[in-house]
């Protein structure tokens, strides 16, 4: 990383070029899908999504959407305009770029990105992230006077206990009908089964893609696969999804064979936890000018994705949308992170303070300080935010991660 | 005089708890309001709500963000600098994302104190949900058992039930004394009974809320004529020196709907049927928090307060990254505007007193007295 311009990167992986598509192809499909009259319900992440693909209902995920209109920097505006109708610039970043718009120029604004947001027939969302997102659909809600439904769960240490499974399943079992009833669509089974057979095989991908960067050099960083995650997200369940992570696991093991490394000569591995600073993704591939790469994210491995046995597969599908991230106590996020920082040969990590996602934030400092005295592994705070570049600070962010990857190279010798 | 008395308990506010602790009983303190206190009562305990501190906070610093908000914060300081240390142990249900982390840090670096956990959903619609909070209730019951090895009886739960409610009517019927036209007990020592309530027993709290109300009946609080009667809402006031603030202003609080208010004593326990399901329903239905959906049950509550009182305009105190609240307030305030009631939003960190939100008071007074507002 230096104060000189910054030279231009091309992908290290050819794959990532296919994201841009995917995600506008799945833009474009949501429009469609409103147009033709079939149902659309905006959901949140964490969300059960695979029951959304397999219903035929459109689910329109908002958050990608201020994610989208952070990293064209267009997220302040929206921000702005949430705060003059009374929204605490305190509140997350992506709920004030989507109120921002709803309660703005409105969602079929033309000037926005994709020619704007398809209307939504009915809202889903869950606890499991946060419970500010509860909070934000309530607003949306009071908008724009549709049903809701809100799938709750508690926190876990995993294994997931089965009273949260029971939970879990009981609320689905009372979802399914409520969709049945209010979109007028109808469930089966075996469509579902299809669905979450195609969701686990994007998922094994994927995980497959987030080992492979265990290798060293690592064959991809956190920029490129930031880029890549959305269909992790939203398109559980579409055969799209299975197409580009095949592509994109396929080179990468062919450079980890190869040893080829996103960065020409890796000398420091660095993790990342939280969202990234969506209209700065920069920030990442800025310090591979100090042979630095950031080849591990808790945000791409523990928030999205996960593995299902299909064998019984209602269980597995609890398990996997409950053994998240997130909903993790401290405890679990410490288990989780001591043996990943291990596995992944990191030298350093970065936890990002930030302010749009406090269930992230919390916690970061106690993960800091038993990854220092357990395995020795430092870190850096910075503070900032998701999607709104104004609580990003640059001149003081830099120097931080300078000195920080000065401090790792030291320690190298 | 029993107005003194309220302030002289809440110049210390664990003062008594210490000393219930040196006399041998134990002490729980509970850090929201969907913890069945009745379960702790009748299990032989005294439940203390923990309601933070105006002070600095420095050691949670370590731990928690400043965006985690002051209350979370500042009650773990308390925690970590050893001013709980008298309690035989914390309750913490699942209600906003800061307190039930609370929990967690509390069981990594406080680990000598006993931290329960109520693991109630935050949804209270559905079928599911009913029952997942039930059984969390019910957990809850059993770890308390096994903390005191003795088994909660019905006629326990039935006296303790009874001693709540007791204090839930007199608590209501001072609500009504407060919103009487004109008033007939002043808002700074409403504020002072009902936080008193929160650091006394049950059953010494009602002790003085009747001589209070005795020592009301048939009077009119002074110089209130003149006084613009407002509604307050939000999560917590602790801060005394705002309701003086306001009445220099010229108005004064007639009503709220407070979460260390009326949406604490509002609902009472049905006293018929089985005392632990009767329990159980009660938090199940009760006017809902903030970090609790459906939101329209709160709605109402405050509307029904707004109706009672009269009062001319609405004062939200909103703790700072209290997210919960924030996402309502702009709801609540173009739901009143369309009613024609006027609103003013307050920040606060459990603190209110200043120079900026004296001048917002006033000029909010102002305006709800000219009836500019529009």
């Amino acid at each position: 990383m230096t104060s000189a311009a910054p030279k231009k990167k091309g992908r290290a992986l050819n794959s990532s070029y296919e994201a841009a598509i995917v995600l506008k192809d799945y833009w474009e499909g949501a429009a469609r899908h409103r147009v033709e009259g079939r149902p659309v319900a905006w959901v949140s992440g964490n969300v059960p999504i695979e029951i959304f693909w397999a219903l035929g209902i459109y689910p329109v995920y908002p958050e990608n959407y201020s994610a989208v209109c952070a990293s064209i920097q267009r997220a302040q505006e929206f921000c702005e305009t949430a705060e003059e109708k009374g929204y605490s610039i305190d509140l997350c970043s992506y709920s004030r770029v989507n109120l921002g718009i709803v309660l703005g120029k409105g969602v079929d604004d033309p000037t926005l990105p994709y020619g704007g947001i398809p209307r939504p027939d009915m809202l889903v969302t869950t606890r499991i992230p946060c419970l500010p997102q509860v909070k934000w659909w309530e607003v949306v809600r009071e908008h724009f006077d549709i049903p809701m439904f809100v799938v709750d769960a508690t926190m876990v240490e995993l294994p997931v206990s089965e009273s949260q499974r029971q939970h879990y399943l009981g609320q689905i079992r009372e979802l399914i009908p409520f969709l049945e009833q209010k979109l007028a669509v109808r469930f089966h089974e075996d469509t579902f089964i299809e669905t979450l057979r195609l969701s686990d095989r994007a998922a094994e991908l994927w995980l497959d893609i987030m080992d492979l960067r265990a290798a060293v050099p690592s064959p991809v960083g956190s920029r490129e696969m930031c880029g890549n995650v959305f269909p992790l997200v939203a398109m559980l369940g579409n055969p799209k999804t299975i197409d580009f992570f095949s592509h994109l696991r396929d080179e990468a093991q062919q450079c980890v064979q190869e040893g080829k490394g996103a960065v020409e000569n890796e000398r420091i591995r660095l993790g990342w936890d939280n969202i990234p600073m969506w209209y700065n993704l920069k920030f990442f591939s800025d310090v591979e000018d100090r042979n630095a790469i950031f080849t591990y994210e808790t945000y791409l491995r523990y928030v999205w994705g996960g593995r299902m046995d299909l064998n019984d597969p209602w269980t597995a599908f609890a398990n996997k949308h409950l053994d998240v991230w997130l909903n993790y106590s401290i405890n679990q996020r410490i288990k989780t992170l001591l043996s990943d920082v291990v596995k992944f040969k990191l030298d350093g990590f970065v936890f990002h303070q930030n302010r749009s996602c406090k269930r992230f934030s919390m916690g970061q400092r106690d993960l800091s300080q038993v990854m220092q005295e357990k395995i020795g592994v430092p870190s850096l705070f910075i503070e900032s935010d998701m999607a709104d570049p104004r609580a990003y600070a640059e001149a003081p962010t830099r120097v931080k991660m300078e000195t920080f990857l000065e401090m790792l190279e030291a320690k190298k010798h | 005089m029993v107005q003194t008395e309220f302030a002289r308990i809440l110049a210390d506010p664990l003062e008594l708890s210490r000393q219930w602790s040196r006399e041998g009983r134990k002490v729980i303190g509970c850090l929201d309001s969907y913890i069945p206190e009745e379960f702790i009562h009748a299990a032989g305990m005294i439940p203390l709500r923990i309601l933070g501190s105006t002070g600095n906070v420095t050691l949670a610093d370590s731990y928690l963000p400043v965006f985690a908000g002051k209350l979370a914060r500042s009650i773990l300081e308390q925690g970590l600098r050893g001013d709980l240390v008298h309690l035989a142990g914390v309750a913490v249900s699942n209600s906003s994302d800061a307190v039930r982390m609370l929990y967690d840090l509390w069981g990594r670096h406080i680990p000598q104190q006993r931290a329960f956990l109520i693991d109630v959903p935050a949804i209270l619609e559905g079928e599911t949900n009913h029952r997942v909070f039930r059984q969390a209730m019910l957990d809850f019951k059993d770890e308390l058992e096994k903390f005191t090895g003795k088994t909660l009886e019905s006629a326990a739960l039935r006296r303790s039930i009874a001693v709540f409610n007791e204090n839930r009517k007199l608590l209501k019927e001072m609500a009504s004394l407060l919103s009487a036209s004109p008033p007939r007990l002043s808002a700074e020592t409403y504020l002072d009974a009902i936080l008193s309530g929160f650091v006394l027993t049950k059953e010494q709290h009602n002790d003085l809320l009747r001589q209070l109300l005795e020592s009301s009946s048939g009077k009119t609080s002074e110089n209130t004529e003149k006084l613009v009667p407002l509604h307050v809402s939000g999560p917590i006031l602790v801060d005394r020196s705002f309701l003086p603030l306001v009445r220099k202003c010229g108005a004064t609080l007639a009503s709220e709907d407070l979460g260390t208010g009326s949406r604490y004593f509002w609902d009472e326990v049905d006293e018929v049927g089985d005392p632990v399901e009767a329990i159980v329903e009660r938090y199940w239905n009760k006017i809902t928090e903030s970090y609790k959906t459906p939101m329209e049950r709160r709605w109402l509550h405050l509307l029904n307060q707004i109706e009672r009182s009269r009062a001319a305009g609405v004062i939200f105190v909103i703790e700072k990254y209290s997210d919960e609240d924030q996402y309502d307030y702009p709801v609540w305030r173009d739901r009143l505007r369309s009613r024609g009631i006027p609103s003013l939003l307050l920040d606060s960190e459990l603190v209110l007193e200043s120079e900026q939100v004296r001048t917002r008071v006033q000029t909010f007074v102002e305006i709800v007295k000219g009836g500019a507002f529009s």
